[in-house]
């Protein structure tokens, strides 16, 4: 299941010309500068702390264009369906085909079932990056769910860079990250951390980052306060709700599949799968990780400063 | 099973520290759930599939390196590549 974005729809329409670019805005995501071209409309707040001003050529560029078809082309590479439990955000149903060597068409339906007219077609092409994008729905923010997500997936695969499932607190100087499916504890954990004076970097999914030798964890937009965040990895564990607290390190490959298990793939190209686990090997080797069982309530807490932090 | 099985292109691999994950390439999101791992063993196996080693030649390898019998070698080659059998032909 693809991670749920809460991105609200903000009731005000933030400025577009920001920057110096008529129409146009930059946003700095986990690090990657993302031009947003031709766009008026409104911006959920959770992106409010991540425009920037206009100053270095952009990661990624994504135009508006009225140019992008509706019909699929190219050869089918993959489909998902994103579900959520959170009644903000509405089920949506995705299809990615290649045009050509480098250029994806991608087509958002929403709902899970009608795959009629999508509600946002895209052009994407990672050579260049640059990207074209139609919306057939009114006020819909290109950024949001699903499609920030297959634009951060990109980014990731061709930027030494993982998207994890996690939460991520930071207690007594040191960054821990917290990965499982769905329902296992994340949130639960962060809060618990949070509730003995940690900051919480965001409770749901992650840019994982090699950068200047080190792993650093990003946040995404998610909730409305969100500013972005970068941290230095210190910790990462593969949590469990267990009967009681239990610690062990895990090496080689249980270690990577902990980690790959828990990200975002796509898995139809092994150029990207092994672009993503050549990170994850090298995320293993610089970074401790941990198979983490632990009880609801705070006893964790004095479990996991005894066994590391001391 | 073929007797002299040889491998598909459906998957991607990679070795850590002796052992194996192999990775499906699948074409939708929800067939993603599964990876598969092999041990040491396993490892040897898989490393031998070629199209030219038969099921004997294989369980010859595994029986001169572990001290098992020729039977149990046969038997952990055709456990091994039942569970890899969608990656075989």
């Amino acid at each position: 299941m693809i991670s749920r974005l809460l991105c609200l729809p903000a009731k005000r329409i933030l400025p577009v010309n920001r920057g110096g670019i008529l129409g146009s805005m930059l946003f700095c995501i986990a690090g990657f500068s993302i031009l947003l071209k031709n766009f008026s409309g409104n911006i959920p707040k959770c992106f409010n702390s991540f425009i920037k001003d206009y100053k270095s050529i952009p990661d990624f560029i994504l135009s508006n264009s009225d140019n992008v078809s509706g019909k699929p082309s190219g050869r089918y590479l993959i489909s998902g369906t994103g579900t959520t439990d959170l009644g903000a955000i509405k089920d949506s149903h995705w299809e990615i085909f290649q045009k050509d060597e480098t250029i994806l068409h991608l087509l958002i339906f929403p709902g899970t079932s009608n795959k009629e007219r999508p509600e946002m077609i895209c052009e994407l092409d990672f050579q260049k990056n640059i990207g074209f994008y139609k919306l057939n729905t009114p006020n819909l923010f290109p950024l949001s769910y699903p499609f920030a997500n297959i634009l951060y997936y990109y980014l990731a695969v061709y930027n030494q860079s993982l998207l994890l499932h996690s939460s991520c607190i930071k207690y007594k100087d040191k960054v821990m990250l917290f990965t499982a499916p769905s329902g296992t504890g994340k949130t639960t954990i962060s809060k618990i951390f949070k509730s003995m004076g940690a900051e919480l970097i965001n409770d749901d999914m992650h840019f994982i980052r090699y950068q200047d030798n080190n792993f650093y964890v990003h946040n995404i937009p998610v909730y409305e306060t969100d500013k972005p965040k970068k941290e230095k990895i210190d910790y990462l564990f593969r949590i469990y709700q267990g009967k009681e607290n239990k610690l062990i390190q895990l090496n080689g490959i249980n270690a990577l599949n902990a980690i790959m298990s828990n990200c975002i793939r796509q898995d139809y190209s092994k150029t990207q799968i092994n672009l993503l686990y050549t990170t994850g090997e090298k995320l293993i080797k610089n970074v401790p990780i941990y198979k983490l069982a632990f009880q609801k309530g705070k006893s964790v807490i004095p479990f996991i400063e005894d066994k590391l932090l001391i | 099973m073929n007797p002299i099985p040889s491998k598909k292109d459906n998957f991607s691999e990679r070795e850590i520290e002796g052992e194996i994950i192999i990775i499906p390439i699948v074409n939708n999101i929800a067939d993603m759930n599964k990876v598969y791992t092999l041990n040491k063993t396993g490892a040897i196996i898989w490393n031998n599939v070629n199209g030219k080693n038969s099921i004997d030649d294989l369980a010859k390898i595994i029986y001169e390196k572990y001290d098992i019998t020729f039977e149990e070698a046969k038997n952990d080659v055709y456990l091994t590549l039942e569970k890899l059998a969608a990656f075989l032909s």
